[in-house]
């Protein structure tokens, strides 16, 4: 190879050279032009479920919504027929169509009743290259919303090139409370008892994105109070709206 | 045709079969039950040594608080086993009854390790299987007993849990049994909802 003989390289193997270089560099441009995240290094796992859309990398704001658990993964069974995978995708549609009242963009990463391993939605999440995570849950005791950043310690240092997979979070942990403290004050004004908090909620530590997990819970003893779609609404609403104003688009009147 | 005694001879080995075979079910059964019993037994006590005061970090589920509490147990010199009586003894708290933050019946640390600042701790297959599912209930379990072990050994900086000595997603559902807690972190939330 010319590399090696230095001084015996032909013309043709230098263009040669030249056109592979360059045919490098356009290959390597689109990347180059992608949000400035920077994903985490891991490789994901494999998916146990198909996602429900393709990712829309050309919108500017994307919000993944993740309804916790689905399929046989059932969450908190509060009784046989009032289950958590239930009652976060129906949360989950309120949000995507409130936030779609207010021109944010939204997909869901699952929109029907089919289990995603955890990792995987943290995967597909990144790979979205979204702009906030809004994880859904819903559980006891009530009757406080609970607004969920992840339990790591701050970033120590300016990440480099690549994010460790069970730290990819850290980076952004300013920004996922500034979101919660927006959700909480949403949801105070709607006058829905709501609190932040950090807790080790999976897969918050692997977001490569500004993220957060909701949970609603019962109103006293009362668990349906939980599927009440007036409640929903509030919520969705309040969440909707802090987001909106994360976004630049401002609060919905 | 078959004689007499042969006949009377088949018919009772084919009793002793019958009878062997009932009684190894029976006794099958009964060594089930015993595995059972043995696994809902509450805590075990901690392994001998003299009496010292512990501090527990005890959640309340209804008062979404932790309250600061202490409690005089037997713990060894040996730090593994030390860890180990410090989390039964919060587990045991827990397993009372009115329990201000219910667990499972055979809750209960097999072991911990401690490596370097490290403490991996080995959870019992009740414990896990049997967790309410929630993420404020899981979170709270995991991190009353990391801010215990912070409380009476300050060498402790990070927390990793095990489930029957293997690694398991989660407790019941939500709270990331994989990741390697931060023990200051993990205190200050403490603290911070007393």
């Amino acid at each position: 190879m010319c590399w090696n003989r230095r001084t015996t390289c032909s013309a043709a193997a230098q263009a040669a050279l030249l056109a592979a270089g360059l045919a490098l560099l356009m290959a390597a441009a689109p990347a180059a032009q992608a949000p400035p995240e920077n994903p985490p290094a891991a490789p994901p796992p494999a998916a146990t479920a198909a996602p429900q859309a393709p990712a829309t990398a050309a919108l500017r704001f994307l919000v993944v919504i993740d309804p916790a658990h689905g399929g046989d993964e059932t969450g908190v069974a509060f009784s046989p027929e009032l289950l958590e995978k239930d009652l976060t995708l129906a949360l989950a549609r309120r949000l995507r169509a409130e936030l779609a009242n207010r021109g944010v963009a939204a997909i869901l990463l699952r929109d029907g009743d089919f289990a995603i391993a955890s990792d995987q939605r943290a995967a597909m999440t990144n790979a979205d290259r979204a702009s906030l995570y809004i994880a859904l849950h819903a559980g006891a005791p009530g009757p406080a919303v609970r607004v969920y950043t992840a339990m790591l310690p701050p970033a120590a240092s300016r990440p480099g090139a690549f994010l460790p997979w069970a730290t990819a979070q850290a980076t952004y942990l300013d920004r996922s409370g500034a979101l919660a403290r927006s959700i909480v004050g949403e949801l105070d004004r709607r006058h829905i008892g709501a609190a932040w908090l950090p807790g080790p909620v999976r897969p918050l530590n692997s977001i490569a994105a500004p993220a957060v997990a909701v949970e609603i819970s019962p109103s006293g003893d009362d668990d349906q109070s939980m599927a009440d779609p007036k409640y929903q609404q509030s919520v969705a609403a309040a969440v909707a709206a802090a987001v909106a104003a994360r976004a630049g688009l401002g609060s919905a009147p | 045709m078959i004689p007499r005694h042969v006949q009377i001879a088949v018919v009772l080995l084919l009793a002793g079969i019958f009878a062997g075979g009932f009684y190894a079910l029976r006794l099958q059964r009964r060594a089930q039950q015993a595995a059972q019993q043995a696994e809902a037994h509450p805590v075990a006590p901690s392994v001998s040594g003299p009496l010292q005061k512990v501090h527990l970090w005890i959640a309340y589920d209804d008062d979404g608080v932790f309250r600061p509490a202490q409690a005089k147990v037997e713990l060894p010199q040996e730090p593994s086993g030390r860890a180990t009586g410090i989390l039964r003894a919060l587990i045991g708290e827990y397993l009372k009854q009115p329990s201000p933050h219910p667990l499972p019946l055979g809750s209960d640390v097999r072991t911990v390790y401690l490596v370097n600042g490290l403490a991996v701790v080995d959870l019992t297959p009740a414990f896990a299987d049997g967790h309410r599912s929630g993420a404020l209930l899981e979170e709270f379990t995991v991190t009353s007993m990391i801010a215990t072990l912070s409380a009476n050994m300050p060498e402790i900086k990070q927390v990793k849990f095990l489930v029957d000595g293997k690694e398991r997603e989660t407790l019941a559902g939500h709270a990331d049994l994989l990741s390697v807690y931060d023990v200051k972190t993990v205190d200050q939330f403490v603290q911070g909802l007393q």
